[in-house]
């Protein structure tokens, strides 16, 4: 595609597509809201069964004073972080893992017969609230850290904080991304991405330090869910485990990623309209 | 306003040969399919199961790209300018909704509003008339999960127009409506046509829905277009008899009379079928008359059903 | 109405006793093997799930390793690193067999009312189920039980029985483990009948079931008197006491004996339960 588009345009463009995208996630918002007692009690739940792998840090800890280097309190702001950036994106884009569902019941058709970007209808299609849940579980934890450590803040870390939240949510929308895409070729196999979406969640949890080689590689850098807490972590709390740059490179990281990510979209789709069913 | 020229689409299928082997063909869904719509147009898609319906119209609308040929729906490219020609075109999938399911149905109209861009005041008018001839207003509050088929399929139908879409593509809209819904859909499907000047083309399974709306009628067959006129054409050329039903006065044996074969004897009421072309119904009326004596007659048409149905089994040679 | 529904609850009630005799037996193996059969089919599900299980071996054996050698003295609640892994692999392995995510088939169908039919049947309804679920565990077994354990022998050293009998006892205690997670998750959807807030209820028992079984954490990495303490519970039961019985940790007799108590506790409270329901359903018209 070679269509060039001025920076004018793609802004007006964006404006659009963010304005659709609020007007769409509105209603579904309103339709669950319908069933807001439910809702409740999902969320609580989920609150509470998300907790259960922080009590496995917590019984862990109980046997030692670190782990990989690391104190429960600095895991816990680790934990947090990770489980904030995972459970926001799984809010706005987490319903993409039934890509294979919207295919086989024809609603992906629906997508493509609308004038709007596929991707961004797909987004748009569900805001699960009771996800709250687990982002709710995650940030007590990260204030209970943040409150128990000595953390010397400045305005970078208070900055970098936010950034790692939001950049690690992006890392692991491009991971639900590029699972679904999987489901353009093979429609039953929802559940592979969930080892790379939930297990990202899992391994960023924990100080990459822990793992071994082959576990680094590929989860760490690979798939590269290091910039989801670990390296940035470790400039908020003054650790040195690793260089500065790598500390700071995370936002970056996530653009190339989300990029990434779109790009495979763009050309799974197109696949699937040529090969179809 | 759609121009299809060479059109071919091909899919590769697997099937699985013994626990291991896999058996690889290639189904040419549609095989060199040609055809052109005028601006204003109603025509109808007709065609047995795995004809080529569905993914024709798949790739008109944009869902699918074409293996090979030529497509233009409004002057632009299904394939290649979707969200463009998504603007211009209108669909209704019968079997699936395009609605949002838990929600009223006025928010999806307004939802469409915004996907589509449509100006208040324009996507005002055009809602307020559509309510109006489908009669939705009873039911613009109710979620559409609880709307009955033929309330929804009404509404489906307006979200489809909301945004004056110069193409509607249709696809069995009348699938499982009892008799008053379909009735309110094709009347206003046929204003629609004739007042607007919107392009609908309409696969339907229904001839009905054919007879009562498509003075023009597009069969495809395996894959290829195998008749593409008129409605009354097609009778013509394909059921080229027609049966005179005569009333006599006494009971009597299968009358014997030049042009025409008695096929069936009821008591008095005898039927004789005749080539439309060979004998005209007055000179075989007078005929008859002269040997017996007549209470009554009709001329019976034959139905389309039975002239596809032909079609279709293959009966009918083209 | 009413009058026939007694009759229909009254046959059933006299029919479930009546899962013991020859007859039953045959008919409970061909339950079994349907259910085993309906599992059977979903392939690509099944493999794409055995994948993300093995890749959660992988993240969490990583997690104990890193533990184990924190640890001062190498060593957790008893458990060395090779324990810890095949406790990790092990998990792994027979979580699905004995369901430890919940099941709600029978919740499912009081909601939708198809219920009704499921007790108008002329079997034992605990029965019916149960002998569904040895089938549907007895797949799970060969689909995704076998691979994970073999991938972690594969890629670490694990702690294997050094005699034949101990595999012996590790598959009873598996079939005992299933039983009680059957009588538990029984007992759960059951409880659809009083409560309509159902969801809440299946989550206390994920929650109860992931803690307390052993799913997350080894029993033996708690505090001693909770470990203690759970141990005689009947989360235990169902997933650490095989496992347990594999490592060898505990009397084995015990495990198995205190295995087989709940396994009678959880069925006869389930089959109590079941009776109360039935009755309710009577009292209600359906």
């Amino acid at each position: 595609m070679t269509t060039r588009i001025t920076a004018r345009r793609s802004l007006t463009v964006l404006r659009h597509n963010a304005e659709l995208y609020r007007h769409l996630v509105r209603a579904r918002i309103r339709a669950q809201w319908q069933y807001r007692t439910s809702l409740t009690f999902d969320a609580i739940g989920s609150f509470f069964l998300t907790f259960i792998d922080f009590l496995v840090i917590l019984a862990l800890f109980q046997h030692f004073p670190r782990l990989g280097g690391w104190t429960l309190h600095e895991v816990a702001f680790l934990y947090g972080v990770a489980g904030l950036g995972f459970s926001l994106c799984d809010l706005v884009i987490g319903h993409i893992e039934n890509l294979g569902d919207m295919i086989r019941l024809g609603q992906f058709d629906t997508v493509l017969v609308r004038p709007a970007g596929t991707l961004l209808q797909v987004m748009a299609s569900d805001f699960a609230l009771r996800r709250l849940g687990k982002a709710l579980q995650s940030l007590t934890v990260l204030i209970y850290a943040i409150v128990v450590l000595d953390v010397h803040w400045t305005f970078a870390k208070v900055v970098l904080t936010f950034a790692t939240i939001i950049s690690g949510s992006a890392i692991f929308a491009s991971i639900f991304v590029l699972g679904a895409c999987v489901q353009f070729v093979f429609i039953g196999s929802s559940e592979i991405a969930n080892a790379f979406t939930y297990g990202g969640n899992q391994f960023s949890s924990y100080p990459v330090s822990i793992y071994g080689a082959w576990l680094r590689r590929i989860f760490a850098y690979a798939i590269p869910l290091g910039f989801v807490a670990y390296f940035p972590t470790q400039y908020i709390l003054g650790r040195t485990d690793d260089p500065l740059w790598l500390q700071l490179v995370g936002p970056v990281v996530a653009i190339v990623a989300v990029g990434l990510s779109i790009v495979v979209w763009t050309f799974s789709v197109r696949r699937y309209r040529s090969s179809g069913s | 306003m759609i121009e299809v020229r060479d059109l071919k689409k091909s899919f590769v299928v697997y099937r699985k040969t013994g626990t291991l082997r896999r058996d690889r063909t290639i189904v040419h869904a549609v095989d060199n399919v040609g055809f052109s719509v005028a601006p204003g147009e109603m025509v109808g898609y007709v065609g047995p199961n795995g004809a080529g319906k569905s993914t024709t119209i798949k790739m008109l609308t944009g869902i699918l790209v074409p293996s090979d040929g030529v497509v233009k729906v409004a002057g632009l490219v299904p394939s290649r300018q979707r969200v463009e020609l998504a603007r211009q075109i209108g669909v209704v999938f019968g079997q699936r909704s395009q609605l949002w399911w838990d929600l009223p149905l006025i928010d999806s109209f307004d939802l469409l509003r915004h996907l589509y861009r449509v100006d208040v005041a324009s996507h005002r008018a055009q809602l307020d008339e559509c309510v109006e001839r489908l009669e939705l207003q009873e039911f613009l509050s109710t979620p559409v999960r609880q709307l009955s088929l033929g309330q929804r399929m009404r509404g489906e139908l307006a979200a489809a127009l909301l945004h004056r879409p110069k193409v509607l593509f249709l696809d069995e809209p009348t699938i499982g409506l009892d008799v008053v819904s379909r009735s309110k859909v094709r009347e206003f499907l046929g204003v629609l046509q004739r007042d607007r000047g919107v392009t609908v083309m309409l696969t339907t399974h229904d001839l009905g829905d054919i007879e009562h709306l498509c003075p023009r009628l597009l069969i495809i067959d395996q894959g290829r277009v195998i008749y593409d006129g008129a409605l009354a054409a097609l009778r013509d050329r394909f059921e080229p008899f027609r049966t005179l039903v005569v009333d006599l006065a006494v009971a009597a044996p299968a009358i014997v009379v030049e042009g025409a074969e008695v096929v069936r004897v009821e008591g008095p009421r005898q039927w004789l079928r005749f080539h439309r072309e060979h004998t005209s119904a007055a000179d075989l009326v007078a005929r008859v008359a002269q040997q017996v004596e007549l209470l009554d007659l009709t001329i019976e048409e034959p139905g389309i059903e039975d002239v596809i149905t032909r079609i279709y089994r293959g009966e009918s040679s083209l | 109405m009413i009058a026939n529904l007694t009759d229909i609850v009254g046959n059933s009630a006299r029919r479930e006793s009546g899962l013991c005799n020859v007859g039953s037996m045959r008919f409970a193996w061909e339950l079994a093997r349907r259910e085993f059969q309906r599992y059977a089919t979903y392939r690509a599900a099944t493999v794409a799930g055995l994948f993300t299980n093995t890749v959660f071996g992988f993240l969490r054996a990583a997690v104990l390793i890193a533990a184990l050698r924190a640890a001062p003295s190498g060593r957790i609640g008893g458990y060395g690193t090779r324990e810890a892994l095949t406790y990790t692999w092990l998990t792994q392995s027979l979580l699905m067999v004995v369901a430890v995510w919940g099941w709600n088939d029978i919740a499912l169908r009081v909601q939708t009312g198809d219920i009704a039919t499921d007790l108008a049947r002329p079997y034992g309804f605990l029965g019916w189920w149960l002998a569904r679920d040895c089938g549907r565990a007895a797949y799970q077994m060969l689909a995704r039980g076998i691979a994970p354990l073999v991938t972690g022998a594969v890629f670490y050293t694990l702690a294997f029985p050094s005699s034949a009998f101990r595999w012996v006892w590790f598959f009873f205690s598996i079939m005992l483990a299933v039983v009680v997670s059957f009588g538990l998750r029984f007992i759960v959807n059951l409880l659809v009948f009083w409560t309509l807030d159902w969801r809440g209820i299946s989550m206390i028992h994920n929650v109860l079931m992931s803690v307390c079984s052993g799913m997350v954490v080894p029993v033996a990495f708690f505090p001693h008197a909770i470990a203690s303490a759970l141990r005689v519970l009947p989360w235990y039961q169902a997933l650490q006491a095989p496992i347990d019985v594999f490592l060898g940790k505990g009397s084995t007799p015990t495990v198995l004996a205190v295995q087989a108590l709940w396994a009678a506790a959880t069925l006869l409270c389930a089959r109590a339960l079941l009776q109360i329901a039935q009755r309710r359903l009577v009292v209600q018209g359906g």
